[in-house]
Parts: structure tokens; C-alpha cells; sequence
């Protein structure tokens, strides 16, 4: 059976069985489980910077929704402090006399009655 | 032919290999140099670069009325500063912010040329110049937020609640009075920033909350006590007055109300005569309403009994050479007479029988003389001379009410002592703290000792009943309510002669409703009323008002005839 012959990129068969390997199809033989080691090191340390990378991205997010929760924050108590004005007692009884016209009981017209249990 | 193997030049390994070599060796060198010998100072220098103190929003404590009704909150508002170091061109810095901040550039000028580190521009700005300010850009210029205090009730309570400075700081009422517990404890946290100024990554959070605080305070008692208080000086023309409504049982204060009074929200546009909370700072003499612990005293001690006979000498009755006089003529008369028409003659003639070491011991044990306690500022202890300072005349004067000063709130205190039995309760402002962990610790009521047994109290709450009943105090009553009161009117000291006014009188009347179970004790006091002088004319009908509306609320909060119910045990709507 004649031998057969591995080239850099085909086969190529010599005389008397014997193989040839030039020196590129070695060097990439003994490179492969470096590669293979390198590949592994470079998506560890990928991997590594992703991470970092992607926990800054979700501090920047946090920090926008923490600047968010913030803002609805001070948005509820200025609408707490508009709430009170406008309840405000004062308000309430003076918009009651002045414009609507009404006067506080006098004592027999208020009746209070027992909640029906 | 055997054909050649073909094997690497030694020079295409070796040489690659080396200069690897060497640049891994510079790289390593140049790592360990930045590593190992100037860890510490770009360590340092990085840290300076990327490390911030953020400062994050305000968390004063919320302060609400008893039934969790907002009475004084923080929002955050932004405030402008610069870093005179890091302006570029101060000239023109300073003319772009005097038009968005309508400040003075020459102003804004000198603050950026003073050489100071850190100059505050403007504080609590309102948001759309703080916009303004942001789309500046300006170089060393900044916003910051700060909190700041709004009292959506504006007058209300002003004088209880206080009001809290620029720099977030209790400067009157409770706002100062509490200071320690609605601050919070830090205002930043240390964080990394990118080139930006963003926040990347926080640290520990250093703020601590402020605890928020409820308070005796009733919104809707304190706006009847404020508005009757209104009514009752515009009707008389008085130069100022006071309203304390309490509960005699515990000594909560549900309404305390000052004329002249403020808006807290613009303090700083009142002269400090309108923020004074006279109901603690300006002793005055209380005059006939002192009756009330001579009574008091003569009852305890037995030396007097209320069917008693006294003669009214016709109105005049002279100590040591000095005549005393009623404001008119009664003949004989029982001791319960003697206080429902508040006969001056019949007074003296019972301080004389009490005596003055006897008589001085009650005054004091009724908490004249020291402050009451009540958690709140400025409290004046009033007056009292020891008996050995007495002067012949001392004790007729004190019968009645003279040569001695004493606050409001003492007075409530004692009123509320005759009212509850015979304790004399701490008032108190603050009903229940709620602390940032959740925690709420209530204000226990604080008895301070008992000065007269309840049966004197009963004997003493009778008689008062007969001063609103058929004596000075009339326009106090209430349809189907029994009133327990006493008239005040006490001439004023003349500043200026030195002998008491014939025109200035302080006007007033005392006294707790309803007088068979009492569940508030109030206290009116017209300071130099121009028309109807006498505390029965013009204390007696604001009295008689804020206790018929003060007790028909009650009744519609706790439901038909519980009036009396306590508040612990009526709805409330803390949140």
C-alpha cells in the first residue's frame, strides 16, 4: 500500500512509504494544546472583564432606579404636603362659610346615632 | 532519496522567545513598580479621583398631629454651590448665575473670589431655577440636595410645632424641643464615581433617619381654640392672647394657640414678638383665677368650709394700710360666694385664716414658682417670693391673685389638677415617637404629685360650677353641660409709675368641662382688652364657644355620649 502524505494543506504521497510532515504542519500540531489552553485563559479573563463590565452596567441601572425611587419619593410627599393644605381645617371650614353659604349647628341639629352592630 | 525532515531554524524559536521574554519582563517590571512600590500613592490618588462623599436627601422626621394629620415634613429641595478653585472665569460665572438665580452678580462675584474652598451660592433654590442652574454647565459649580421644611397648615400650632432653620436644625417648639430625635444622623454615603460623576458603586450608607413624632395636638380642637382666640381680641381690641385646651387626665396639651401667631413657612419675615410662645414665656399676675388655689388650700386644709360665712365689708378691706377693694358692695356672704362673685374682701379674708407659710406651700405644690416640664422651649418659671420676702401686705395681695407671676401653662396644670382629682400632671406636647425601625414608643402621662385629696377637688369643682352658674363666669355656660370655671380680670403693672393700671388688665378665665367627668381644661387669656375688660366678659364667651365645640367633636369622634371617652381609646388614623 503506497504511503500517504500529509502536506501543509493536502495530502501528498512519496516513495518507499515514507511520510513527510514539513515543519508548518508540526508547529501547528504542538501549538494546538497551547492554543487550546490559551483559548480557555483568554475566555476566562473574557469572562472575568464581562462581568465587570456588567456589573457596572447594573449599578448604573441601579443607580437610576434608586434616583427614581428618590424622585417618586419627594413627588408623594409634595403631594402629601398639597394634600394637607388643601384638608387643612381652616380651609375647609372658611370655603364652607364663605362660599357655600353654611353656619355651624346649633346645639338639637346634630343627632347622632349607634352604628348598626 | 530519503527526503529531508525539515525542522525549525533555532532562530525562529529563540529569538521570539527572548524578546517575549524581555517584554514580559518590562511588563512585569513596570507592573510591579505600579503595583508594588507606588501602590500607595495611585492607590491614594485613584481613590481621590473616583471616591465621593455623595450627599443623599434629608430625613428629618415627620411631625403629625395626634390622628396623623402632617404637620410639619421635609422635601428635598436643590441648593447651588461652587468651588472658587475650580471657576474658570469667575466674571462670567458670576453674571450667568445672577440671571438664573436674580442675585447680585458683584455678589456672587466676591463669594467666588474669597478663596474659600467651598461657597454656598444660594440655599433651597425652587426646582425650575435649580434647572436653570443644571443646564448652566458652569465649571466648579454644583447642586446639592437639602431638605427642606414645609408646614402645609401654615399658622396652625406655630407656636408648638417651631420651624427648623436653613441648615435643617430645630430652632423653636418642638421642632427644637426634639431636636435630638427628628434630626437624622448623616446626610452621604461614601460612593466610586466614573468620569462623569456618576454614581458606579456605593459604600455603606452613613444616613440615619430622623424618628417622626406624633403629638398631643388635635388639628381640629387647635383650629377652634385659634379662631375663637382670633374672635375674642378683635371683638375686644386686645393687644395679644392665649388658648390652651388640655386633657386633665393625662396632660396632653390638644390645643394651644397664640396671638399674635405666624406662618411657619416665612418665619423669617416675623419679628420675634409674633414667634414668642407666651403661653410659656410671659408670666403675668393671674389675679381672681388665683382664687382657685387659695380655695383649693383652705378646702385641703379644713380652715374653711364652702357655706362658711364671710362679711364683704362693703367692699373694702385694708392690709397693713392698703385697701383692697371688690368691685362692689356685698354684705354677708358664704365662702362658695365668695368665689362664684369672686369677692377680693372675702379672698383676704381667707388667705389671713390659710396664712402665709401654709398658703405658700400649696402655691408651690401646684407648680408655681418652677418650670411645669412640658417638652417645649423658653418655659419661664414665673414668680413666688418665699414668705420670709413677704412684705404685711403680701398675703391679701396673693389672696387675690397679685405679687405673683405664673405662666398659662401653670395655670392649666393647676386647673387640670382640680379637674382630674388632685394630681398635678406633667403637660406634655409629644404623644408617641415612631422610630426609624418601626418602633413606637408612646408618652406616658406623668403624674407629678397630688396636692389636694378628690374630695376637695369634688368640694372645689361645685363651687366652681356656681361661678358660671350664678357668678362672674355666666357667659361660659353651656346648654345641658355642666361648666366648672373661674373669672380673672388683674390690673396690669404699670412700667412706667410703678403702681398697678387702671387701664391695661389682663383678662381671663379658667376652667374644665364637663365639670361632673371632666375631659377638657381650658385656659382663655385676653392681654389688655380696649372693650369688655373683665375675664367674664371677654374670656368667658371664647371659653364657653371652644368647650361647646371642642366637646360636640368629641362626641362625633367617639360617638353619642362618649364624650368622655379617652383618646388612647378612640379611633385613630396613625399611619
Amino acid at each position: 500500500m503506497a504511503p500517504r502524505v500529509r502536506a501543509a494543506s493536502t495530502q501528498q504521497e512519496l516513495p518507499f512509504g515514507v511520510r513527510v510532515r514539513r515543519g508548518k504542519q508540526r508547529l501547528s500540531r504542538d501549538l494546538k494544546p497551547i492554543l487550546f489552553v490559551g483559548g480557555i485563559l483568554l475566555g476566562g479573563l473574557l469572562l472575568y472583564v464581562w462581568q465587570h463590565v456588567h456589573v457596572v452596567r447594573l449599578s448604573y441601572q441601579l443607580e437610576q432606579l434608586r434616583a427614581a425611587r428618590i424622585t417618586l419619593i419627594q413627588e408623594g410627599k409634595a403631594l402629601g404636603v398639597e394634600l394637607g393644605r388643601l384638608r387643612s381645617v381652616r380651609r375647609v371650614e372658611e370655603m364652607a362659610r364663605r362660599k357655600l353659604g353654611m353656619v355651624n349647628p346649633v346645639p338639637g341639629q346634630v343627632i347622632l346615632l349607634e352604628e348598626p352592630r | 532519496m530519503i527526503p529531508q525532515v525539515e525542522k525549525p531554524p533555532l532562530v525562529r524559536v529563540v529569538i521570539p522567545a527572548l524578546g517575549l521574554a524581555v517584554f514580559l519582563g518590562v511588563v512585569g517590571a513596570r507592573l510591579y513598580f505600579i503595583q508594588i512600590v507606588q501602590h500607595h500613592d495611585l492607590g491614594t490618588r485613584a481613590e481621590t479621583q473616583y471616591e465621593r462623599r455623595i450627599p443623599v436627601s434629608s430625613r428629618r422626621g415627620t411631625i403629625y398631629d395626634r390622628r396623623g394629620r402632617a404637620l410639619a415634613i421635609s422635601l428635598d429641595v436643590a441648593s447651588v454651590y461652587a468651588h472658587p478653585g475650580l471657576v474658570h472665569d469667575p466674571i462670567i460665572t458670576a453674571s450667568r448665575l445672577s440671571k438664573v438665580l436674580n442675585l447680585s452678580a458683584r455678589k456672587i462675584q466676591a463669594k467666588l473670589r474669597s478663596g474659600r474652598p467651598f461657597v454656598w451660592i444660594q440655599r433651597k433654590v425652587d426646582p425650575a431655577r435649580a434647572e436653570a442652574v443644571a443646564k448652566l454647565a458652569l465649571p466648579g459649580v454644583g447642586l446639592v440636595p437639602e431638605g427642606k421644611r414645609y408646614y402645609p397648615k401654615r399658622n396652625l400650632a406655630a407656636h408648638v410645632i417651631g420651624f427648623a432653620g436653613l441648615d435643617d436644625q430645630g430652632l423653636e417648639g418642638v421642632e427644637l424641643a426634639c431636636e435630638h430625635l427628628l434630626a437624622g444622623g448623616g446626610r452621604s454615603f461614601r460612593g466610586r464615581v466614573d468620569a462623569l460623576g456618576r454614581v458606579v458603586f456605593r459604600e455603606a450608607e452613613e444616613t440615619r433617619a430622623g424618628s417622626d413624632l406624633y403629638l398631643t395636638i388635635d388639628e381640629v380642637i387647635q383650629h377652634v381654640a385659634e379662631r375663637e382666640l382670633d374672635a375674642a381680641i378683635q371683638r375686644s381690641g386686645a393687644k395679644s392672647g392665649t388658648v390652651i385646651v388640655a386633657d386633665p387626665a393625662t396632660g396632653e396639651i390638644l390645643a394651644l394657640a397664640n396671638v399674635p401667631s405666624y406662618d411657619l413657612n416665612r418665619y423669617g419675615s416675623y419679628s420675634p414678638a409674633f414667634r414668642r410662645n407666651r403661653a410659656l414665656t410671659d408670666p403675668y399676675e393671674p389675679g381672681s383665677a388665683f382664687k382657685l388655689i387659695l380655695a383649693a388650700a383652705a378646702l385641703e386644709e379644713g380652715m374653711v368650709k364652702p357655706e362658711d360665712l364671710f362679711h364683704g365689708e362693703d367692699g373694702v378691706i385694708e392690709v397693713a394700710g392698703v385697701k383692697i377693694r371688690d368691685h362692689e358692695k356685698y354684705g354677708r356672704m358664704t365662702f362658695r360666694d365668695v368665689v362664684a362673685f369672686s369677692s377680693n374682701v372675702g379672698a383676704v379674708k381667707v388667705g389671713m385664716k390659710v396664712g402665709k407659710d401654709l398658703f405658700y406651700n400649696y402655691i408651690t405644690s401646684f407648680g408655681f414658682g418652677l418650670p411645669t416640664g412640658v417638652d417645649l422651649p423658653g418655659e419661664s418659671p414665673g414668680l413666688i417670693r418665699r414668705p420670709g420676702d413677704w412684705s404685711k401686705v403680701s398675703i391679701g395681695a396673693l389672696s387675690i391673685g397679685h405679687e405673683i407671676s405664673a405662666t398659662p401653662m401653670q395655670l392649666i396644670g393647676a386647673v387640670m389638677a382640680v379637674a382630674n382629682g388632685g394630681h398635678l400632671m406633667q403637660p406634655h406636647v409629644v404623644r408617641a415617637v415612631h422610630y426609624p425601625d418601626g418602633r413606637m414608643e408612646a408618652i406616658k402621662p406623668l403624674p407629678v404629685r397630688r396636692v389636694i385629696s378628690p374630695r376637695t377637688a369634688h368640694t372645689l369643682a361645685s363651687m366652681l360650677t356656681e361661678v358660671v352658674q350664678r357668678g362672674t363666669g355666666q357667659a361660659a355656660a353651656l346648654p345641658d353641660i355642666l361648666v366648672a370655671g373661674k373669672t380673672g380680670t388683674a390690673q396690669k403693672l404699670d412700667q412706667n409709675t410703678g403702681r398697678y393700671s387702671r387701664t391695661k388688665v389682663v383678662a381671663s378665665f379658667i376652667g374644665f368641662v364637663p365639670a361632673e367627668s371632666p375631659r377638657v381644661a381650658i385656659l382663655v387669656l385676653i392681654d389688655e382688652p380696649q372693650r369688655f375688660t373683665w375675664g367674664g366678659t371677654v374670656a368667658a364667651p371664647a371659653f364657653g364657644e371652644i368647650a361647646r365645640e371642642v366637646l360636640s367633636y368629641l362626641e362625633t369622634l367617639n360617638g353619642p355620649g362618649q364624650v368622655a371617652q379617652r383618646p388612647d381609646e378612640a379611633p385613630t388614623t396613625i399611619n
